[in-house]
């Protein structure tokens, strides 16, 4: 077939009706008015039906402000960028133009994975701030590694080293979020196999990585606590279980139990305890963390699932302690979640109390448990005699009164599974 | 270089400036809340200070109860409400961590407080007392009030959005269209939606209705960006205010640039002059006259040589801050 030169100018009326040849990969010149309809403005490449594969769903492309949020503005520009015309080829259009089409199908994956790796790089060089947590893509969970603090945060922890004259202490500990920062940055940059393997498992909400190596635990809400501001649990909180909430995900850095944390069996999937919350919560520590906070009412956490601590531990303890009010989660789901809870092995539950009590103290070594010569599963219910009598009642009525939920498990005698 | 329309104002905090808000049913009052441990109020057109109060640190947030009564959280985790007429003060209660947020919902009349203890309290302002707690996935960064909603933005990039009538469960769950932390939330005062911000120079506009047809409508943009030496650098946007009549809103950068935004167009309206340093917080009085703007560093690069903090108050006009063509088949 003669190739058709009005389709290597970019403007061949007939476009797949025409008879003439239209190759692949050639012949772009911006186009001006084009056979497929005048908006479509970047229409370059044309694809042969045949050819035709990943039609649309392709997140993340790398023109990373247009095509990801929809019609986006610069500006004081008129809203430009991609029309979604519905046209799948727009989504190609929106590709780099070296793109050949015939290596034109791509996994989504992988795109996903070149939208990280140009976001890190952006990341790097644009002074953004460091410590934020990080999504490549609309509805995918937060990548590990990456918590979240506030400059605000970040400011008071300079205020509080400032106030004992400790600065370089702050100094330290920003220099080391920083390098963690950089660390896990660089991984996403030079995605070697490993880190793609444990990216891409990630990003299906499967959990298989282990732990990453620096210790941060690649928990999204992982604290200060870990990188060493001692001080400022002393100097400004009053009570010791007051700074503990306000850093309620502590990390113990030097741990081994980490590890053993990170690859026992995770949670058995979410859904199976009824919860009806999103994508994923990053792990609370459900027991220790709400000591202080009298008939507080809680939300069940469920763990966050890319190797957080203890992953299915928390689940069990989050739902033993605490009701979702939402809820769908009854006694019962609870006690099925007890028996695959329990199943993993009795490390989680021994570890789980440590790394509470652990918390309490900021940079105390995890001491194994002392309040915990019980057998793990008792940790999920408490005995009856230990319970007040309001708290009694509230696990006998029908149904929680706002404001009254008891803070311990309830007794094993009371649930009816 | 402020220009006739535009002044900064006597004797401000001494420390950076957290949380600027004007007075509910006026222009003249403003209430400024600071990290040097204090809460100044401000007779606008006078540029004086009426009244000062203190916290035992850093004051992250204030917020109007009615013109007589300010309240005002922060660092030392407690709630103080203190009456601006008897210059009486009453600490209301308290958070197990800093609180970050506060917020006056006037159609159900509550008081709402966001901590980073991952709780959110209401607070009846009559009595006052504590009307419930309410836990959140994770440490509250912002809020904002929407008619008899409540929008609360999250660490971990997460959004609540909770029917404050019914505080049983959450209404919906959600999560930022952006990919980076959320910096601040406002909602519009049309109720339709909110305005979210991220550290990483971008703000999106979101609907509440969760059918598809309106979330089909949600955009985000690139904004408080600069490019120096070739290279874009990114910045926070710190604040959001809204102007109540023509529901346009400005956002405020750690660029120092304020911007005013027309969501239904999609359009910039304007941008203002580059102030001395990080821009804040933002404040709208509640005729859509006059704009506050804290212009304060925010310690992103540590304690280095900056700028003096001040809170320049601006008369703004219609040509700033009015969409330009009156779409209102755009409005929802």
């Amino acid at each position: 077939m003669t190739i058709c030169h009005f389709f290597l100018q970019g403007r061949c009326r007939f476009g797949e009706r025409c008879w003439n040849e239209h190759p692949r990969g050639g012949g772009r010149s911006g186009p001006a008015a084009g056979g497929w309809g005048a908006h479509n403005q970047r229409y370059t490449n044309v694809v042969q039906p045949s050819n035709f594969s990943k039609p649309t769903a392709w997140g993340g492309s790398r023109d990373d402000g247009k095509a990801f949020f929809g019609p986006s503005i610069d500006s004081g520009a008129p809203g430009s960028g991609n029309k979604s015309s519905g046209f799948s080829q727009n989504r190609f259009s929106a590709l780099s133009s070296e793109q050949n089409i015939g290596n034109s199908y791509r996994d989504e994956e992988e795109k996903l994975l070149e939208g990280i790796i140009k976001d890190m790089e952006v990341w790097e060089s644009s002074g953004q701030w460091m410590f934020s947590c990080y999504s490549p893509m609309k509805e995918k969970p937060n990548i590990s590694g990456f918590p979240d603090f506030s400059p605000e945060e970040l400011h008071l922890e300079y205020y509080n080293c400032r106030a004992n004259n400790n600065i370089q202490n702050y100094i330290n500990s920003v220099q080391q979020l920083v390098n963690q920062w950089r660390n896990r940055l660089l991984m996403l940059k030079t995605l070697n196999t490993s880190t793609k393997a444990a990216l891409v498992s990630e990003l299906k909400n499967v959990v298989s990585q282990p732990l990453p190596a620096f210790g941060f635990g690649g928990q999204q809400t992982s604290t200060f606590g870990s990188s060493g501001f001692p001080l400022s649990s002393s100097s400004s909180r009053s009570a010791s279980s007051s700074s503990f909430k306000s850093n309620t995900e502590l990390v113990s850095p030097s741990s081994g139990s980490t590890t053993a944390f990170g690859s026992s069996s995770m949670v058995p999937n979410p859904s199976a305890l009824g919860v009806t919350s999103s994508a994923r919560s990053a792990p609370s520590i459900g027991f220790g963390s709400q000591p202080a906070s009298s008939a507080a009412s809680f939300s069940f956490k469920k763990p966050e699932t890319t190797g957080g601590f203890g992953a299915s531990g928390f689940s069990g303890f989050g739902s033993s302690s605490a009701v979702n009010l939402s809820s769908t989660t009854s006694l019962p789901a609870f006690g099925a979640v007890n028996a695959a809870v329990a199943a993993p092995s009795s490390e989680p539950g021994n570890s789980l109390f440590g790394r509470s009590l652990n918390a309490f103290g900021y940079n105390v070594a995890p001491a194994p448990p002392a309040a915990t010569s019980i057998v793990t599963s008792d940790k999920l219910f408490t005995p009856k005699t230990d319970l007040s009598p309001e708290e009694l009642k509230q696990f006998e009525a029908k149904k929680f009164t706002l404001g009254k939920i008891p803070l311990k498990p309830p007794p094993i005698e009371l649930l009816n599974v | 270089m402020t220009g006739s329309n535009e002044f900064k104002l006597n004797q401000p905090p001494e420390d950076g400036i957290s949380s600027v808000k004007f007075s509910p049913n006026t222009s003249q009052f403003l209430l400024v809340s600071s990290w040097d441990t204090s809460v100044r109020l401000y007779d606008v057109p006078a540029n004086t200070m009426r009244l000062k109060y203190q916290h035992s640190g850093a004051v992250l947030d204030c917020a109007f109860y009615d013109p007589t009564h300010a309240w005002s959280g922060g660092l030392d985790q407690q709630l103080k409400m203190h009456d601006l007429n008897t210059d009486q003060e009453n600490l209301v209660g308290t958070h197990d961590a800093p609180i970050r947020c506060v917020e006056y919902c006037p159609e159900v009349n509550v008081m709402v407080t966001g901590s980073w203890d991952q709780t959110v309290k209401l607070w009846d302002p009559r009595t006052p007392c504590n009307a419930g707690t309410f836990s959140q996935p994770e440490k509250v960064y912002t809020l904002s009030v929407s008619g008899d909603r409540l929008i609360v933005g999250t660490a971990g990039r997460r959004v609540l959005v909770w029917d404050l009538r019914n505080m049983g469960y959450v209404q919906q769950r959600r999560e930022s269209s952006l990919k980076y932390q959320t910096r601040c939330i406002r909602a519009f005062p049309n109720k339709q939606g909110y305005v979210l911000s991220s550290i990483e120079g971008r703000v999106a506009v979101e609907y509440l209705d969760p059918s598809p047809e309106i979330q089909k409508k949600k955009y985000a943009f690139k904004c408080h960006r600069l490019k120096e030496n070739n290279i874009e650098q990114i910045y926070p946007v710190n604040a959001i205010s809204f102007h109540n009549i023509h529901n346009t809103f400005a956002t405020g950068g750690s660029d120092g640039f304020v911007n005013i935004w027309d969501p239904f167009n999609k359009k910039r309206l304007c941008q203002f002059h580059r102030y001395p340093t990080s821009i804040a917080s933002l404040a709208f009085s509640n005729d859509g006259t006059t704009l506050a703007i804290a212009s304060s560093y925010m310690y992103e690069m540590d304690d280095i040589e900056h700028p003096e903090d001040g809170i320049f108050i601006r008369q703004v006009t219609d040509a700033e801050t009015k969409p330009k063509k009156h779409l209102l088949s755009q409005y929802l």
